[in-house]
């Protein structure tokens, strides 16, 4: 690993005025990616920018209406949180699947996200539940709604220098399911992942490392949300339409084929288990 | 980059001078002399480098030293009491545990941390405690049956101490 500047900036202000003062700088929050592109030479910084010094928020906020998540937030946090445990036990289980302990205990929910890997592992579930991320640029905030963060693979909406601070999670009755596919149990990276989310009777269908970001599927939850009654019949089409929209490449995780197989199989299996229909 | 900082490793406050560049790991190892901590893959994926900061078990070799300061680090060293074994390295040498004993250390960190917060852990909670540490030797089974019955003979040391 080359040498660097590293900087413990102490206000978001401070941390955003010093990554715009070069064009080959980044932040660091729990470091288990960046550290490795540096090891590998992949990446080679001038200044190492230090997050967790800058004031984000940390933790998981229960309020009235909403569920704020802090971006320096590890995995650990959200998987272990009883409170996500009860509300939003499809985003304890993303969190959960992500990597190991080890990795779980210092990767941030912030960083799996501004990765922007199509397979983010917290993506999918996030999408389906209608989050907003509140992005800073030291000076003013925005939201944007998870599923417009994402750009294309490692690309984002984030303006030079802008950072993730905090996720908003409004607080709501609604169901869903996450599933991975990995090539072994524990570990590895998704070679799918999706989430399916019900809230009275409109469906959300969220689907991962099938296209350059994960993929909200509209055309496929009209179908249900739509239909006077959900059969079997249904679901399989729905999960051809699903299919048919996503776009995903073969690599040493899955062939393209096998992908589409995996994503119509379990696609129609979660929704199924929404409904109370046997798939 | 340069810098002089203090780094508190089992108790102890060490001054140390690191560049930007080392890793938490190679402080350990080549500044502080403590080697139980191992570099395995270098790339999160192994576990052989696993210490207990800031009160988890995490990757030394993804962290920068310069980042630890101020946190607490228990590496294995910090573990072992002074004239005999702790209880979970006894019992990974009596259930055949060890053989290469390259991945041992992380083994013990990520027991010892899992024991803390779950005292009668079933196999598939130990199976996923130990995902992030790989062993190229055993097979697993018998560092699965080492933590079982760490975990027997620590609740007997609890007890007696009740």
């Amino acid at each position: 690993m080359e040498n660097f500047e590293f900087i413990s900036p102490i206000t978001i202000k401070g941390a955003v005025s010093q990554y715009k003062k070069g064009a080959n700088n980044y932040y660091l929050a729990g470091g288990t990616d960046l550290i490795v592109l540096m090891r590998e030479g992949i990446l080679v910084p001038e200044k190492i920018i230090d997050l967790k010094t800058a004031g984000l928020p940390s933790g998981i906020k229960k309020l009235k209406t909403e569920i704020r998540i802090g971006a320096l937030a590890t995995l650990s946090e959200i998987e272990h949180s009883s409170f996500i445990r009860k509300e939003i036990p499809f985003l304890a289980e993303a969190a959960g699947k992500l990597g190991s302990p080890l990795t779980r205990n210092r990767a941030t929910i912030g960083g799996n996200l501004c990765n922007a890997s199509p397979a983010a592992d917290t993506a999918t579930p996030l999408i389906a539940v209608g989050a907003k991320f509140i992005l800073s640029d030291g000076k003013k905030e925005r939201r944007v709604k998870a599923e417009e963060f994402f750009k294309g693979v490692k690309q984002t909406v984030l303006k030079k220098g802008e950072l993730l601070k905090e996720i908003v999670i409004p607080r709501s009755a609604g169901k869903g399911i996450f599933y991975k596919k990995s090539r072994i149990k524990l570990v590895d990276l998704a070679t799918v992942n999706m989430t399916v989310y019900r809230e009275k009777k409109k469906y959300r269908i969220v689907i991962g490392a099938c296209h350059i970001t994960p993929l909200r599927i509209r055309a496929a939850e009209e179908k249900l949300n739509k239909a006077k009654k959900i059969d079997l019949a249904l679901i399989n089409e729905t999960a051809e339409i699903v299919v048919k929209t996503i776009k995903p490449i073969s690599d040493m995780r899955g062939s393209a084929e096998y992908r589409k197989q995996l994503v119509e199989t379990h696609v129609a299996r979660l929704i199924g288990e929404l409904a109370g229909v046997e798939v | 980059m340069s810098k002089d900082i203090t780094l508190n490793v089992n108790g102890i406050d060490h001054h140390v001078n690191i560049q930007g560049n080392e890793t938490l790991l190679k402080v350990l190892r080549d500044k502080l002399g403590l080697t139980a901590a191992k570099e395995g893959c270098g790339a999160g994926e192994c576990g052989a480098c696993a210490v207990i900061y800031n009160g988890s078990p995490a990757s030394s070799c993804l962290i920068l030293a310069v980042e630890a300061e101020g946190v607490e680090i228990l590496t294995l060293e910090g573990i072992t009491p002074k004239d005999h074994l702790h209880p979970i390295q006894q019992a990974f040498i009596d259930k055949g545990a060890v053989q290469c004993g390259f991945c041992t250390p992380g083994m013990i960190i990520t027991t010892y941390s899992l024991l803390k917060s779950n005292p009668d852990p079933s196999e598939d909670e130990i199976k996923k405690a130990i995902s992030g540490n790989l062993c190229r030797c055993t097979g697993y089974v018998q560092i699965i049956e080492a933590i079982r019955e760490a975990a027997r003979r620590l609740k007997r040391v609890k007890g007696r101490r009740k």
